[in-house]
């Protein structure tokens, strides 16, 4: 298992690697700099030139692709282009709004859509059934950013209880941007649970406990459920690497100080260091979310631990 | 039965279809009809030079001085829609009307101007003096101290200027201190400063919010938060960038004339624009800067709670003709453009309500209409198309398509509306949608960019400031215009001590912009304020960067 781990944590070289030259590239397409974009009307063409020589803008990509990466291999993901801000200030001011974002909509999700998906599986083509399937289709189409405003039109103005957006009222101002995350989280993960326990309804095995006097309510939690949870946790780990990664629209609707709104403003600064930056992370937390998905198996299903331990076990011998 | 389900499927999914068409589609700015037609206006007739817009209220009025009347211990204030990603003022990205609202905050300047009169005011300087307009001697204050409690002293102006020398390259800080060749201590509290050379601008360079003073002590203890130390009314709490400010009285604050009386203040960036009026009408926020136009009537709707002030701005928005074109430097097919726009129109369809036609004032000026030594001979072009068809005649079009390239939506909008009145009178023209970084690389490439760009021309209220619009390679010279005679004249300018003759300098300088016609007036952006009822002590002036929240006040009681 160990060893998985490692070799899952070495991966993330040539990801970053890979990820920061296409992010790197992408801005080079893109039409104008990060001079361009904070243009101020007092830039002489003499300290357009001198911005240009600091941001080693006239050199080719490159050379600032290699100087970038010399920085990185010392841990120094740089300073803002645009800000002058050290990008990991920057980042890891904003983690930790993403991070309770994140887990809170996970909780959220999760807590309703499970739930909702073994009884719609377990009452399959009924009324219920078929509200679940409703409600989790609605949840995947909608717009999140429709969502959003019609959560803030109702909670903040109609109701009175909740902030607009902010993330200054702790808990009161954590709720709708919560909620929304979880919207699509929770129709995912209430399809997949309804329909890998309608799967596994159909086992043999099911038929036979309900044969030998299981009680009911055994026969779901232990023996459907224990048997379903791969797919779930799949689909839950998958929602939760996107929401870590920034959900831009719900950070931006709610005025939520998040990394998607911090990279959403990096590439419209055309601000390549802090841009790059957020990436790297973001896609170090993505891997790390779907390692520890990947481990979580192991907890949840007996036979992929044993697929670890006698793989661990030929290992010794062979040694 | 499965003909019917078909049947209703088939409903459902073009029902859905035409719904997400519906929902694509633009939004009913009030805008009601197309631009152009056939040479009348659709828009409604506007008074000349009056700004428009439905504010009845006045927010720049100062708090009363009664005794029972409560005012809020907290105030949330919703910023503009642009970028508010430094609180330093020696960075480059400090370029922001919203930058510069808090700079006035937390920094003062060693002076500042009525926006009125145009006249000099102390603030950190009491009194100051030149002969030459080269050597400058301020007095300064003796009891004001920096928010970490360092006593403010000459020393800091000199300091000011060497870190603006050391860090603050292409930084509008810098720009400002830029002119200075050598300053010394007279001693404590006296400074003489001595400029490269003769600079009547000099003292209007200090008033801008950038031009704060800062300290270095807290710069080099901080290099990322040090910068928010400064003498001003109120301290910095908390920033977070392109989000948030948080700020706090400065109860040691020096200028007792300024009556400060909100005790707390936020100063945030809301990204979405619904949702700067729903915060606006649940009371999250208590005025606003940034509210879009399309959701004004919300608030027009409610006039015993909010209170709404269209707040004009001084800056042009129009078109730039890139004059490195060979059809664009063609005077005839510019002047046909020129009389194929309809200026109302354009507008209207820009912003609605909330543009003033330059047509509408009463000069055909390039300036702003607060910028001093406007020229007011300047005839209006008028809008005719019959003209400009005959101009096509006399250029060099041959029927090939222009680009008109445009940023911002309402600069979009306005293109759109323009390149119908060019179809009007024979000229094929497309839209180049871009960002703002993408517009500037793109214009500002000598050797490209677009034919046509519609953009704002943001100039202050200083004659001077039109050196970056007419000046060979000046950040706002995107119509890449150079006319030597034009070009010796701004230096000149800014070296004539006499009022007068500068007067006349400029109004010449306008003469020969407006003949040569690189650059075509289209409106000035009116900017909707909306304030909930009882907020007041807001400066606002025709000077966008200027806008002073000191002494902001709400009166809950």
């Amino acid at each position: 298992m160990i060893r998985y781990i490692l070799i899952r944590f070495l991966w993330l070289i040539p990801i970053i690697i890979c990820v920061s030259l296409i992010v790197f590239s992408l801005m080079e397409l893109a039409p104008g700099n990060a001079i361009d974009a904070m243009l101020s009307e007092d830039l002489t063409p003499e300290a357009r030139q001198e911005l240009i020589r600091r941001f080693n803008l006239d050199r080719p990509m490159i050379y600032r692709y290699g100087v970038y990466m010399f920085n990185l291999v010392q841990g120094d993901l740089g300073v803002s282009d645009v800000t002058g801000l050290s990008v990991w200030r920057e980042f890891i001011v904003r983690l930790p709004n993403t991070l309770v974002l994140s887990f809170t909509a996970l909780i959220i999700g999760a807590a309703i859509a499970i739930p909702l998906g073994i009884i719609a599986a377990m009452k399959a083509g009924s009324l219920v059934d078929n509200a679940v399937t409703v409600v989790s289709l609605v949840g995947v189409s909608i717009p999140v950013f429709w969502l959003g405003l019609l959560l803030i039109l109702a909670f903040s103005l109609h109701f009175g209880w909740l902030p607009s957006g902010g993330y200054e009222h702790g808990i009161r101002s954590l709720l709708l941007p919560a909620l929304c995350s979880s919207f699509a989280l929770m129709a995912n993960a209430a399809r997949q649970t309804r329909s890998n326990m309608l799967e596994v309804f159909k086992a043999d095995y099911l038929r036979t406990a309900r044969a030998k006097g299981v009680p009911e309510r055994v026969v779901i939690r232990k023996h459907a459920l224990g048997n379903a949870w791969i797919p779930i946790i799949t689909a839950i780990g998958s929602s939760l690497s996107v929401q870590l990664a920034g959900s831009v629209v719900v950070e931006s609707v709610f005025a939520w100080p998040g990394i998607g709104r911090l990279a959403a403003d990096a590439v419209t600064a055309r601000d390549v260091t802090l841009t790059t930056g957020v990436v790297i992370m973001t896609s170090i937390l993505y891997v790390l979310v779907q390692l520890i998905v990947d481990v979580l198996y192991a907890f949840v299903d007996p036979r992929v631990k044993a697929q670890y331990l006698s793989a661990s076990k030929k290992r010794r011998r062979a040694a | 039965m499965r003909k019917i389900r078909k049947a209703l499927a088939l409903a459902l999914c073009l029902g859905m279809t035409l719904a997400l068409l519906a929902a694509c589609g633009p939004a009913d700015t009030g805008t009601g009809t197309a631009p152009g037609g056939a040479g009348t206006s659709t828009a409604p007739p506007q008074q000349p030079g009056a700004p428009v817009g439905t504010g009845d209220g006045d927010l720049t009025e100062a708090a009363p001085d009664e005794p029972d009347v409560v005012f809020a211990e907290h105030i949330d204030v919703i910023l503009p829609n642009e970028n508010f990603a430094v609180l330093n003022p020696l960075s480059p990205a400090a370029n922001s009307t919203a930058t510069d609202m808090v700079f006035i905050l937390i920094h003062d300047r060693l002076l500042e101007r009525n926006p009125d009169t145009g006249e000099y005011l102390p603030a950190l300087a009491r009194d100051w003096n030149t002969e030459d307009y080269q050597t400058f001697v301020f007095n300064l204050r003796e009891d004001v101290f920096f928010h970490n409690g360092d006593q403010f002293t000459a020393q800091d102006v000199i300091n000011t200027v060497e870190l603006a020398r050391e860090i603050g390259a292409g930084s509008q800080g810098a720009a400002q201190w830029a002119p200075i060749e050598t300053n010394r201590a007279i001693d404590e509290f006296t400074i003489e400063i001595v400029l490269g050379a003769v600079n009547v601008d000099f003292y209007f360079n200090l008033t801008i919010p950038a031009a704060g003073i800062l300290n270095r002590r807290a710069i080099e203890e901080d290099s990322e938060n040090g910068t928010w130390i400064g003498t001003g009314a109120f301290i910095v709490t908390e920033f977070l960038s392109n989000d948030l400010t948080r700020l706090a009285r400065n109860d040691n604050y020096w200028n007792t004339d300024r009556n400060i009386l909100t005790p707390t203040m936020t100063i945030r960036f809301v990204p979405e624009m619904g949702v700067r009026a729903v915060r606006l009408q649940s009371g999250d926020s208590q005025i606003s800067f940034g509210t879009g136009s399309e959701d004004i009537p919300l608030f027009q709707a409610d006039p015993e709670y909010f209170n709404i002030v269209p707040h004009t701005f001084n800056s042009l928005t129009g078109i730039s003709f890139n004059m490195n074109d060979p059809l664009m430097a063609d005077y005839y097919f510019r002047k046909a453009v020129m009389h194929a726009a309809n200026r109302v129109d354009i507008a209207y369809f820009a912003a609605g309500d909330w543009a003033m036609p330059a047509c509408n004032l009463p000069d055909g000026s390039i300036w702003g209409f607060q910028t001093e030594f406007r020229n007011n001979n300047i005839p209006i072009i008028e809008f005719d198309q019959e003209l400009a068809r005959d101009y096509l005649m006399r250029s060099s079009y041959n029927g090939e398509t222009i680009q008109i390239a445009a940023a911002i939506a309402t600069a979009i909008n306005g293109a759109q509306a323009l390149q119908e009145q060019l179809r009007q009178v024979g000229i094929s023209a497309y839209i180049q949608e871009m960002d703002t970084p993408g517009l500037n690389a793109y214009m500002l490439d000598p050797q490209g960019g677009s034919q046509i760009v519609f953009h704002s021309l943001a100039m202050n209220l200083s004659s001077s400031s039109y050196r970056l619009a007419f000046y060979p390679g000046g950040p706002q010279n995107r119509m890449h215009y150079d006319n030597p005679e034009v070009s010796r004249m701004l230096v000149e300018a800014a070296t004539m001590t006499d009022t007068n003759a500068r007067r006349d300098h400029f109004l010449r300088i306008q003469e020969i912009v407006f003949a040569d016609a690189p650059f075509f007036n289209m409106y000035h952006r009116v900017n909707p304020v909306v304030a909930v009822n009882g907020l007041g002590g807001v400066g606002l002036t025709a000077e966008n960067r200027q806008i002073d929240l000191r002494e902001i006040f709400l009166i809950v009681d």
